[in-house]
């Protein structure tokens, strides 16, 4: 996992934007950031050489160190890297270079055949420096040129070569006005701009710059200058790329900060929006997945992380709205299903960046298989919903926090209205109950509005309690189970607090035992009928002295006041109202994180897109 | 960054502070000392730091703040502006003539992280207009703002009819704002106004800060404050003109000032701030978050907690001082203690909250006034304030 970033301007790139060409990398991979932050380099061709710096440490850490500004040029290619072979240190930082010096690749992926090319290149003489997968390409490409491969042959040769997962920019010194890519598996987008061509990772690398994207597809490859565009295709041949031009809607303000402290605080406050335009384009675009699920058999629903909670959702969903036969499973696991899939069978697919490795894995088996997928995601176009048999899309907007907040309310949402169109044409659920189900979702946009607002401050001030602590619980029944797992997730990755969800009357069966004063207790309160066998789960938190928060509707003041700290919420069935739920977690986990002093936006270890198995 | 520097910072450092006046007596609020530093300071810092170079310091006296503007040299060129009439409004009107375009208005009571002003920093390279707002529970007291969506300011309001409102943020003391807003102020002869008039024409984008953030308004606040500060300190100094005795124990980040004295047997626990010329008496025990100002003195087989000592003050031997406020030249005789849980039907306003040992403290010691006076062996209540 790694963001990569090339451009090529029409002339030097100051004359072109105003600036140096380093800083225009230097911004572009910025906004990389949250595809890694191990270590991070550039190359750019300069005056007949190809100029190479790099790094371990955050773009703005090494910024002086790399004296990015200083660089100007007219092409120039940049890495932000996520650690996967080799330590995160200067000489593994990309781009790599060959023996000569002559060519310079930044990577994104792992190429699995590279001990064995390794080996091979080592005996032709070639001398490597770093312990990374990606050096055998540019040794790989000095191979073949020297004997006299032009760069696109090169390439051709080297996509036959490679086994893995790979996105490449290289630049060769002999030709200064070209940046060549290659894809397969890993995501490449090339941006087209007004006197300059980008390719990179995602399209925030470049949106300042150009809205008008061509996502490439697997066995992708090519190259880019200011006046031409090729892209070649190892099965197909040459691909006629014009008919692919995209425009996104994203707006670059839409990936800045605006104005908030981080970029999780943001998107948390993004929700009501993010809501309301999933909400309203859902609903023209649901109808295929709609008959595709109401004719399964049986349903399996699959995703990572937080996905995954919004699965586990979404099997509830099904299960008791729908009547349908559904589970969910941890799509990394995914190798155990394979004997039960099988034709009748639906498989939902969950993911925020449509790229997670494990689950387009799953995807791959299910569809072998015979099994219909149906592909949830926010990113479009992405590799899930394209391999996948319908696509439904979240609008939530770009998602740069790596805690993912608005995905994830937003995937409650899309399932939520796929479950009651399933539900209606199954009819097994009373009409009513559907209808009123409905206008209680119109509602949801503002009613987030109105959590956020009426909680933070002092949801802030809770925040000051947990700080110090060092284990919580998160407890629920029903609906909130799933809520309450993506809560202590939330807490665990951002605040480093470790935390557990479980079923609460699983409590006296073995968890309870760890409960002593003053351990925090987190509860998620419905207004179902889960509700007092729930507030007996409390009584018995409080019996030994836990610290206990508790979500409740609001319209029982009883209930708040058996806990320690109340949150009211909006009092609507507990379908809806799970959407709202996971937001107060969110902020607690979030204000927790900035009271022990921690960035909520780049917890350590994590990447925001995991395309790794 | 380009245009930063050419960009104005008002520094409102007027306000006396009504709340606050037990402390200052009539003196600028913004001249009360926090870790051997005046307030105000800390926010001249800040801009200093983000590369502003042009500032209106706005105060009722001129003379009070030159030391302060000359001690800025060439790093922040401070300029001194009366201010014509009391209130916020008299304030703002006073940098008419010095500010035509765009500029930053910041409080000078405020202490805060530099990265709450970077927001506005933000704002300003996009060339938008903006306003720093904080969740705060007790807005009451505030100047706050209701929101309509995260990117837009429904109105902003002087404080909220009802105790314990929810839905408002306080507005943090900083603002990005167009130099009309000058004439706004005139026109509608209040700030709120003059704000929500701005915010329709030009729509001030909220800027939600979520770091540490202390508008200084009653003297308690000192004591958050001081938390903040000295917790940025990371390493133990101790001047070389200090005397500090072997048999003492220095222990924690403690910053002991020059001409300080501490006697044997004394105990400091870090983060502290002994100030110039301080002198703690023997066996006396200085705990956690105390800040002595300077030219105090401290008294044999005392304790001190979390505590702000402004300069000058004396505390007598055998005192115990938590949570309170010691105003400047104040005298606190021996054997004076200070009680300082506050019983949970009585509500204070911002008070220091704690948790030991599983248990939530509401803490608030004794207020000593300026130049008061506290006779021995007295028994203070929680929020005590002695004139």
């Amino acid at each position: 996992m790694c963001g990569i970033v090339g451009v090529v301007c029409n002339g030097l790139c100051s004359k072109q934007f105003g600036k140096p060409i380093g800083m225009l990398i230097k911004e572009c991979l910025l906004n990389l950031e949250y595809r890694g932050y191990d270590s991070v380099g550039f190359a750019i061709y300069s005056s007949g050489r190809v100029v190479v710096r790099k790094s371990r440490g955050k773009i703005l850490e090494v910024e002086r160190k790399l004296g990015f500004d200083e660089f100007d040029g007219s092409l120039a290619i940049g890495h932000t890297r996520w650690a996967t072979h080799g330590e995160p240190t200067d000489y593994n930082a990309h781009p790599h270079v060959d023996c000569s010096g002559r060519i310079a690749v930044v990577h994104n992926g792992i190429i699995h055949n590279y001990l064995e090319l390794k080996e091979y290149l080592k005996a032709r003489g070639h001398v490597f420096r770093s312990e990374t997968d990606t050096e055998v390409v540019p040794h790989l490409l000095e191979e073949l040129t020297g004997r006299g491969y032009s760069a696109l042959d090169a390439l051709r040769e080297l996509v036959r070569t490679l086994r893995g997962a790979y996105a490449l920019a290289i630049v060769f010194s002999h030709e200064p006005g070209r940046i060549y890519f290659v894809r397969n598996v890993s995501p490449l987008v090339i941006g087209i701009g007004d006197g300059a061509v980008f390719v990179a990772s995602d399209i925030p690398a470049f949106l300042r710059y150009t809205n008008r994207v061509v996502v490439l597809e697997d066995g992708d490859f090519g190259y880019v200058s200011p006046s031409e565009i090729y892209v070649e295709n190892s099965v197909k041949g040459v691909v006629e790329w014009r008919g692919r031009v995209r425009v996104v809607d994203w707006t670059p303000d839409m990936v800045a900060k605006e104005g908030y402290p981080h970029y999780m605080l943001k998107e948390i406050h993004e929700q009501p929006t993010a809501l309301r335009n999933t909400l309203a384009s859902i609903a023209l675009e649901v109808g295929e997945a709609v008959k595709v699920v109401a004719k399964a058999n049986r349903v399996f629903l699959t995703a990572c992380g937080t996905s995954y909670h919004a699965a586990l959702v979404g099997e509830y969903l099904l299960n008791t709205l729908c009547g349908l036969n559904a589970t969910s499973f941890i799509a990394s696991e995914y190798l155990r299903y394979r004997k039960v899939f099988r034709e009748g069978d639906v498989l939902v697919a969950i993911s925020q960046s449509g790229e997670t490795i494990d689950t387009l894995m799953a995807v791959r088996e299910a569809r072998k298989r015979g099994a219909r997928v149906v592909a949830v995601a926010n990113v479009l176009f992405s590799a899930i919903p394209r391999e996948s048999d319908v696509a439904i899309y979240t609008r939530a907007g770009p998602e740069i926090a790596v805690a993912a907040t608005k995905t994830f309310t937003a995937q409650l949402a899309v399932l939520l209205y796929l479950a009651t169109e399933v539900a209606k044409i199954l009819g097994s659920e009373d009409p009513d109950h559907l209808g009123e189900l409905r206008r209680e979702m119109t509602s949801l946009p503002e009613l987030a509005g109105a959590v956020i607002l009426q909680h933070e401050a002092r949801i802030r001030r809770l925040a000051e309690k947990l700080r110090d602590k060092t284990n919580a619980f998160y407890l629920g029944r029903g609906i909130g189970v799933p809520i309450s797992m993506e809560g202590a997730l939330k807490l665990k990755e951002i605040a480093y607090i470790h935390a557990e969800a479980y079923p609460a009357g699983e409590s006296k069966h073995g968890p309870i035992a760890l409960v002593e004063e003053g351990f925090p207790v987190l509860f998620a309160v419905f207004d179902d009928e889960f509700r007092d066998l729930l507030m007996g789960n409390v009584e018995e938190m409080r019996a030994r002295r836990a610290f206990t928060v508790g979500l409740v509707p609001r319209g029982y003041p009883d209930l708040a006041r058996r806990f320690d700290f109340a949150v009211e919420m909006p009092r609507l069935t507990p379908y809806a109202a799970a959407v709202l739920y996971a937001i107060p977690y969110q902020l607690v986990a979030y204000y927790t994180s900035v009271a022990r002093g921690l960035d909520p936006d780049k917890p350590r270890n994590l990447a925001k897109t995991v395309t790794v198995e | 960054m380009v245009g930063v520097r050419r960009v104005p910072v008002v520094v409102l450092a007027g306000g006396v502070g009504e709340r606050i006046r037990v402390l200052t007596g009539g003196r600028p609020k913004a001249l009360l000392s926090l870790a051997g530093r005046y307030l105000v300071e800390y926010v001249l810092d800040n801009i200093a730091e983000l590369g502003f170079t042009e500032v209106y310091l706005v105060v009722g006296n001129p003379r009070d703040f030159e030391d302060v503007a000359a001690r800025y040299g060439r790093r922040l060129r401070v300029e001194l502006l009366q201010q014509s009439r009391p209130e916020i409004e008299g304030a703002v009107e006073s940098v008419r003539g010095a500010v035509g375009g765009d500029f930053l208005l910041v409080y000078g009571d405020v202490v805060a992280s530099v990265d709450m002003y970077r927001e506005l920093v933000d704002l300003l390279a996009r060339g938008e207009y903006g306003v720093i707002l904080v969740p705060e529970e007790e807005v009451e007291q505030y100047t706050v703002a209701r929101m309509r969506d995260s990117t837009t300011v429904e109105e902003f309001s002087r404080g909220v009819e009802t105790p314990g409102a929810v839905g408002y943020y306080a507005v943090g003391g900083a603002y990005l704002l167009p130099g009309e807003f000058v004439d706004l102020v005139e026109a509608y002869g209040s700030f709120t106004e003059a704000l929500n008039a701005a915010n329709r024409k030009y729509r001030l984008r909220p800027c939600i800060w979520s770091g540490w953030w202390v508008d200084v308004e009653y003297p308690w606040d000192l004591l958050r404050a001081t938390l903040y500060i000295l917790h940025k300190l990371d390493r133990a100094i101790v001047s070389s003109s200090a005397r500090v005795a072997h048999t003492s124990t220095i222990d924690g980040v403690v910053v002991i000032d020059e001409g300080a004295e501490v006697d044997h047997h004394a105990v400091i626990k870090g983060p502290a701030y002994i100030g110039r010329n301080c002198y703690i008496g023997s066996h006396t025990l200085i705990r956690s978050y105390v800040s002595l100002e300077g030219d105090n003195v401290v008294g044999s087989y005392s304790e001190v907690v979390w505590s702000s000592v402004q300069r000058g003050a004396t505390i007598g031997s055998r005192s115990y001082i938590g949570f309170s406020v010691v105003g400047e030249g104040s005298t606190v005789e021996p054997g004076v203690i200070t009680l300082n849980v506050v019983p949970e039907q009585v509500k204070v306003s911002r008070p220091v909250r704690m948790e030991r040992r599983g248990r939530e403290y509401v803490k608030v010691g004794a207020v000593i006034g300026r130049g008061a006076r506290v006779k021995a062996y007295t028994v203070l209540k929680p929020c005590e304030v002695v004139e």
